[in-house]
Formats: C-alpha cells, sequence, structure tokens
C-alpha cells in the first residue's frame, strides 16, 4: 500500500484507508480489512445496547448539523405501526464539499455497515440510499457495491446469517441542492418536488413514507462500523471532547495540495492548512470558509474566545487557529459544517466571493418561504451590483437588514445559509465593500487559471 | 398503449415501482429512464408516465419542471455544465467559460446549431479539489485548462 499522503504522519487512517488501493471498493478489500465483522457483532446484540453504544462514541452527525448520532436514533419510536426507514443522504452538493463522493467511488461497503447497523439498532428493514443524480462512477460503483452485499449475504432475508431481513435500495436524485436538506430530500425520496417540510414532527417520528426514519450522511454511516470494530476507546482518542472519531475534511481553493484529509478531529486550522501544503504561491492568507459555503468566514485576526483567561490582546490566538471541530468552530462564531473548507488568499475579492455563493444559494431556494425566495434574489441583485461597482451605500445597507430577516424566518436553512456568510462578511471586510463603492470597479484582478493537477482525486472515467 | 415510451423504459418503470411501498415514488427514475430513451421528456411521455404510475399529470409535470437534470424540451446531444461555484471560480474557472463559450460560439442555456452540444453551467458538483471542472453526460472532466477544454469539446462528436 502506498503511503497515505493526505493524514498527519503516523495517524492511524480508517475512513479513507482503502481510498488509496486500487480496488479498494471492492467486497473483497472491505472484508480484508475486517469490513461487516461491526455488523456480524451487532446482529448478536441488543438494539438498544447498540445505540447506546453509538451515544457513548460522541459520533455526530457529519452532513453538515452536528447532531449526536446515537441521540437521533434513540428517538425513533420502538414500536410503530408503520414500516421504519433507514435513509443515508449521499445528495452531497454543499459548494466546497467533495468527501462523500469519495466514499462511495472509493469504499462504499463502509457506508453499506453502517447503515444495516443503524438499520438492526432502530429495528428497521429497509434502507434507502438517496444518491446525487449527477454523480456518475459513485453511482455506478454504489450500485455494484450494494449487488455484491446481496450476493454475499449482507442484506437479503437473512443479513449475514442472522435470520434477520435487510434490504437496499439506491435512489438517484436529479439536481437540486436543496433535497441534501433531511425532509426535502424525504419528499423527494417519495416522488415530489424537493420542498422541506415543517418541523415537528422529525423524521425520527414521522419520516419516509410515514414511518419513523433516521436520515444520516455517508460519512457518518461510515464511521459506526469502526465503533465496534476498532473500539469506544479507539473511536475517542481519534477525536476531541464530545466529538468523536477521525474526520474527514475537504480542502479546496488556494492551498498547495487540496484534496480529503483524514485527520483527528479538533485539529487547529492553521496547522491543517499547513498539512495541505500552506497556502499556494507563497501568498498570505486573507481567509477560510470552514465548513462549506454557508458557515460564517474566519479571518487571521486576534481572538478572544481562544485566549485563555488573563492574556494579553497581543498574544490571542489567531481566529485561524481555531481547533477545527463543531464545538469550537461554533464557539468563535461560526460552524464545522460539512467539513468543506476553502481557502482564500490575499488576492481574493471577498464581495465577488460572497455574489458567487448569492447567485447560488438565489437559482437553489426552492421558493417555498418568501423571506430566502426574494430575499436570497435581491440580496443576489445587489451583490452583482456592488462588485462591479454601481453599487450604492444604500444596497450595503439593504443587503445587511434583508440578513435580518431571513435568519430564522423559513421552513429550512437555506436563507440562513446565505444570511449567515452576509453578516459575516460585511462585518469582518466591510472596508472591502466601501472600496467598491467608492473605486466604481473590482479593485481585485481575475483570478489566475490553476488547476490543482493532482490526477489522484480525478475520477478518471 | 402508450404513446411514446417503449416497451423496455415501461417495464424498467414498473420494476422501480416495486423498490417503493407506493408507485408516486417510482417517480424520479421513471423520468430517469423516460430521459434516457427520449433525450428529454416531452407531454406526451409525461402523460404516459402519469399512466404508468397512475398519478395525476400535475405530479409528474412539477417534478419534470422542479429538477435541472430533467428537460422538457429537445436539447443537443452531448449535454456540457461546467461549475460556476466559488471553489471552482476560485482557480480560474471564469476562463474556462469564456473559452467553452468562444470555442462554441454559443451562450451559456444554448446548443450549437448542428444539435451537437448544449452548453450549461452548473452549481457546485463535488469537485472541489480538481477544479475547474464540467460534467459531460455523468462524468466529470477535471483539473480543466484552456487547452483541455479545447481538445475535449473538439472531439465530441
Amino acid at each position: 500500500m502506498s503511503a497515505h499522503l493526505y493524514a498527519p504522519e503516523g495517524f492511524d487512517v480508517a475512513l479513507s484507508k482503502r481510498w488509496f488501493e486500487p480496488e479498494g471498493y471492492t467486497y473483497e478489500a472491505y472484508r480484508k480489512d475486517d469490513g461487516y465483522d461491526a455488523l456480524e457483532k451487532v446482529l448478536k446484540m441488543d438494539p438498544d445496547e447498540v445505540i447506546e453504544q453509538v451515544k457513548a462514541s460522541n459520533l455526530r452527525g457529519r452532513g453538515g448539523a452536528g447532531f449526536p448520532t446515537g441521540l437521533k436514533w434513540g428517538f425513533v419510536p420502538k414500536e410503530s405501526d408503520t414500516p421504519k426507514y433507514v435513509v443515508v443522504n449521499a445528495d452531497e452538493s454543499e459548494p466546497g464539499t467533495y468527501k462523500d463522493r469519495y466514499t462511495l467511488a472509493r469504499d462504499p461497503h463502509s457506508m453499506l455497515e453502517g447503515a444495516a447497523i443503524c438499520a438492526h439498532a432502530i429495528q428497521s428493514h429497509d434502507i434507502y440510499i438517496y444518491i446525487r443524480g449527477e454523480f456518475g462512477l459513485s453511482y455506478r460503483r454504489l450500485m455494484a457495491a450494494v449487488k455484491e452485499a446481496y450476493d454475499k449475504g449482507v442484506f437479503g432475508d437473512s443479513s449475514m446469517g442472522s435470520g434477520y431481513k435487510l434490504d437496499c435500495y439506491v435512489h438517484r436524485g436529479a439536481g437540486a441542492y436543496i433535497c441534501g436538506e433531511e425532509t426535502a430530500l424525504l419528499e423527494s425520496l417519495e416522488g415530489k418536488i424537493g420542498r422541506p417540510r415543517l418541523k415537528p414532527p422529525f423524521p425520527a417520528v414521522v419520516g419516509a413514507f410515514g414511518g419513523p426514519t433516521v436520515v444520516n450522511n455517508v460519512e457518518t454511516m461510515a464511521c459506526v462500523p469502526l465503533i465496534f470494530t476498532r473500539g469506544l476507546d479507539w473511536f475517542l482518542g481519534q477525536g476531541s471532547d464530545k466529538n468523536g472519531g477521525p474526520k474527514l475534511i475537504c480542502v479546496s481553493g488556494h492551498v498547495e495540495r487540496p484534496g480529503v484529509y483524514e485527520v483527528p478531529n479538533g485539529m487547529p486550522c492553521d496547522e491543517f492548512i499547513a498539512l495541505a501544503g500552506g497556502i499556494w504561491k507563497g501568498r498570505s492568507l486573507k481567509a477560510v470558509i470552514p465548513g462549506g459555503s454557508s458557515t460564517p468566514i474566519l479571518k487571521p485576526q486576534p481572538c478572544q474566545v481562544l485566549a485563555k483567561e488573563g492574556q494579553p490582546e497581543s498574544e490571542w490566538p489567531l481566529e485561524t487557529q481555531v481547533p477545527l471541530d463543531f464545538d469550537n468552530l461554533k464557539a468563535v462564531g461560526s460552524m464545522f459544517g460539512s467539513a468543506g473548507m476553502m481557502v482564500l488568499d490575499d488576492k481574493t475579492c471577498i464581495v465577488r466571493t460572497l455574489s458567487t455563493l448569492a447567485d447560488f444559494y438565489a437559482h437553489e431556494s426552492c421558493g417555498q418561504c418568501s423571506p430566502c425566495r426574494e430575499g436570497t434574489g435581491w440580496s443576489a441583485k445587489m451583490l452583482r451590483r456592488i462588485e462591479d461597482g454601481s453599487g450604492t451605500e444604500e444596497d450595503v445597507r439593504t443587503l445587511k437588514s434583508a440578513s435580518d430577516y431571513m435568519l430564522g424566518m423559513t421552513i429550512c436553512v437555506l436563507a440562513d445559509a446565505l444570511a449567515m456568510p452576509v453578516q459575516s462578511y460585511l462585518e469582518k471586510f466591510a472596508d472591502e465593500f466601501a472600496a467598491h463603492l467608492e473605486s466604481g470597479k473590482c479593485p481585485y484582478p481575475e483570478y489566475d487559471l490553476a488547476p490543482t493537477g493532482d490526477a489522484f482525486w480525478e475520477d478518471g472515467q | 398503449m402508450a404513446r411514446v415510451l417503449s416497451e423496455e423504459t415501461l417495464s424498467s418503470i414498473k420494476d422501480a415501482t416495486t423498490r417503493y411501498p407506493n408507485n408516486l415514488a417510482a417517480m424520479l427514475p421513471a423520468l430517469h429512464a423516460v430521459q434516457s430513451q427520449l433525450g428529454h421528456i416531452n407531454a406526451d411521455a409525461e402523460l404516459d408516465v402519469a399512466e404508468a404510475l397512475d398519478v395525476p399529470l400535475t405530479r409528474v409535470r412539477e417534478v419534470v419542471t422542479f429538477y435541472t437534470m430533467f428537460y422538457d424540451k429537445p436539447i443537443g446531444k452531448h449535454k456540457v455544465k461546467i461549475c460556476r461555484n466559488l471553489a471552482c471560480r476560485l482557480r480560474g474557472a471564469d476562463r474556462i467559460m469564456a473559452k467553452a463559450k468562444e470555442h462554441l460560439g454559443i451562450d451559456f442555456g444554448e446548443t450549437t446549431a448542428d444539435g451537437l452540444v448544449t452548453l450549461e453551467t452548473d452549481e457546485c458538483l463535488a469537485s472541489c479539489g480538481t477544479g475547474p471542472m464540467l460534467w459531460y453526460n455523468d462524468t466529470f472532466v477535471e483539473n480543466l485548462t484552456e487547452e483541455k477544454l479545447e481538445k475535449f469539446l473538439g472531439e465530441l462528436s
């Protein structure tokens, strides 16, 4: 096996271990690494005990919200008149995020095993995997893996010979960012347009087809078997306080070596950027979007939250030295989200960055709630004006006030996903907005065309 | 009798319904199957799907118009979508988008006169570490340079 170039030296990689093997995506490769041993073990355990183990592991949802996985499973009622379902959210589409696509293409069995364990824990017999419609190679590899799993008796009338019936179906999306939101995903799974549902009831009570449902992200599911094969101590040791397990972080933008890295939860952000080769071309860091496009931006400025008590301001750590986990990023006013980190160098235009994101959210709003439909659309228009130099101070003020009326006002968080960046960019980079208004044009150049060139990450077909 | 759907498509739709507790849920697989037969989903095909699934026509129509992968009008033989989102832009996707328009002589949302290529932009395709990139008939073309793009477009036939 070749050395793992996308993890800290000496780190015991688990989630991306097989990505580097030529046929690491096959059943044989997975089984050779103790794959499906966890499922065999779990099928002999009491379902409640399985949930307790997952709770104790401090595993938290890797799709964005960071909700404790065991707690989510525990919300599913024991008795139900309708069938219960396990749904895997493989609709990866948060800008900056590309880890699940590789798990699906290079190690799909780990996710299938996690989903099977979840099914046993909540006593469900049906797994649906909702995969993003645009995925080609990942879809084909997933379909092949599901077929292998049926052939080998993982799925079918008697999962691993236990007598437990377990079926697994793959459902292909058709192009809609909003379907990554779990209730929109359920609507889409049911054959409808992807409009988020009002909560409560939460999916754990009323989810797919009216039945109690657990919806978990691909990486979350891929973590689950590790809790049972490597053990609780190992799993907790790979993470930080209340953030169990190793973590996949996808980094893009202006680093020397973009890629998906496997690191311990809680790795300091500046150390992580150094691991990814540092800022490219010897330039300096302007800002970090830590967890996908919707997460508030971090600036290399002194941060009191990270300082020790009584530490003088001149010695405060920088915001961009924050440990990368759900709790620490929340403490500094941002989010770990889906761990899609985008790094911006000193030649990057903040207004252009935000304008790009606003165009995206305006395009992807499902239109159900007016604060989102109108708010994202008008924010995008104002940002385009500011970026091309025809904006006014009134635009900047309206942008801020519109974001106030978007936060927390809608059925799902798509409006918040734009309002949060708007507020943090305006607060931390007010000077750049002012510079656009004053000069009547964007003061930054067109970006260099610079593909990463690392063929390892190309799908190759 | 189906208006435009082939026996093969109808049987694939019937097969899809066995994977869900109700027929409506087979909508997305049904429409994917229709599009792979016809290249797009026209009004007759929508009627066929409504009948095959035994659901109201409006259910079909709203889904066709909601999702970006479904087309209700004929398009080019090849669909080429260039990612316009942030990670790709940070790596110079603007130049790739300009070059694609120049090479094909059309704007985004248009099809070449010979019907060969429909050019579009797309939102983040989860390929941020290998941007700029494009999506083409279910595959990704990554780490794009202007030369690589022109070679790719030139080889489409």
